[in-house]
């Protein structure tokens, strides 16, 4: 494919190497395994393309009526409208994503609300020790332990690079979690629930692993079974 | 269902499925039962389906100069027919329930479809279809080598 190609047939075509975390201006937070001296993980390889995956399809969303509530073990259950959830404080985060089908997208910069500053809204009562992310396509979800759910770059994302994270790629709002495979950074998401034991979500059914870190042991945390 | 998803949980395919992870595949197909004798399909049969098996067991034969061959028997947990479709090639034997038996038969569409979404089920299935294969072709060998010998 040539460049003009990739120019106008996909946008978020990555011609240039990835940049040093060093080299990125104008970001927040930087994903700490972006310092890595080897960024790709075992068994995965580098994608410059940005591949689209899902368990149904894209959903319709409604822009006027979409809604992202938090509830379980909060003081505070709290619901926002899209524009009240874009007008939350707003962080870039410089981070790479890593698919468990084995291609990782490095180099990105994710524009949204960190996942901590909704904990501080809400207020995470102390007995809870996983997450839930609810998804507006058809009951999608997925099972991320507190922990990684609270890194400092985890965050609610409504932009790519810049530009608004298209429907296919879980647009509106996405959850980002870069240090965990890409299937817990929840398309569609329409909320969070707080949950003292975990309880495992859509693909997790389906014997996908319950935390999901890429580096490791092994080739990464892919699978309950392998 | 309850009591076939609880089973499906048990199979060697499915390990770290949970009940409702296992729902979902049967909700994607058909189960059917089969008396023993029952015919499920013939070698050169188009393959419009995939079938597992969930009680019983079936047989795996062809039929040549007017005798059936047995190739194997398959019980609860295995895959039969996905060779063909995922291929796209006749069936290259005939199965039929040697007891009472129960399968879940998935459409061609549904089967490709699980297998385009779940990265993990296509890696198991494919994993197992190929193995298979290798075990037929050093069993051919073991036989040809035997052949030879004997000869």
């Amino acid at each position: 494919m040539s460049f003009l190609d990739n120019l106008i047939g996909d946008p978020k075509y990555q011609s240039n190497p990835p940049r040093q975390p060093a080299e990125v201006a104008d970001v927040d937070i930087v994903s700490p395994d972006t310092r890595r001296e080897n960024r790709i993980p075992p068994g995965q390889s580098r994608t410059k393309k940005w591949p689209v995956l899902d368990a149904h399809g894209t959903p319709e969303v409604d822009l006027a009526t979409w809604s992202f509530a938090v509830d379980g073990l909060v003081d505070n259950p709290l619901q926002w409208s899209l524009d009240e959830f874009m007008q939350l404080p707003a962080v870039k985060v410089y981070a790479d994503f890593h698919c468990v089908t084995r291609w990782s997208r490095l180099d990105n910069v994710w524009g949204g609300v960190a996942t901590k500053e909704i904990a501080k809204l809400v207020g995470i009562k102390p007995e809870a020790k996983f997450v839930l992310a609810l998804a507006y396509d058809y009951g999608w979800t997925t099972n991320v332990p507190i922990e990684y759910f609270l890194n400092e770059d985890s965050l609610f994302a409504w932009s790519h690079d810049g530009q608004p994270i298209p429907p296919e790629h879980g647009g509106p709002v996405r959850l980002i979690i870069p240090q965990l495979y890409a299937w817990k950074s929840a398309k569609w998401v329409k909320g969070v629930r707080f949950l003292e034991h975990d309880q495992a979500g859509y693909w997790e059914e389906g014997g996908y692993h319950m935390r999901g870190v890429p580096w490791g042991p092994g080739d990464g945390e892919r699978f309950r079974w392998s | 269902m309850d009591n076939h998803s609880q089973l499906m949980t048990s199979f060697p395919l499915f390990k770290g499925f949970t009940e409702n992870g296992t729902k979902r595949l049967l909700e994607a197909g058909e189960v059917t039962q089969h008396a023993p004798g029952e015919v499920l399909f013939k070698e050169g049969d188009t393959a419009e389906f995939v079938l597992l098996v969930l009680t019983g067991k079936l047989e795996v034969f062809v039929q040549r100069q007017g005798k059936d061959l047995v190739l194997t028997e398959s019980g609860p947990g295995a895959i039969l027919g996905e060779l063909a479709v995922l291929c796209g090639i006749p069936r290259s034997a005939s199965v039929r329930a040697k007891d009472a038996s129960s399968t879940l038969k998935w459409s061609d569409e549904a089967f490709r479809s699980l297998l385009l979404r779940d990265h993990s089920l296509s890696q198991r299935v494919f994993s197992g279809a190929l193995r298979t294969l290798v075990d037929k072709e050093r069993s051919l060998i073991d036989s040809l080598i035997a052949a030879q010998t004997s000869s």
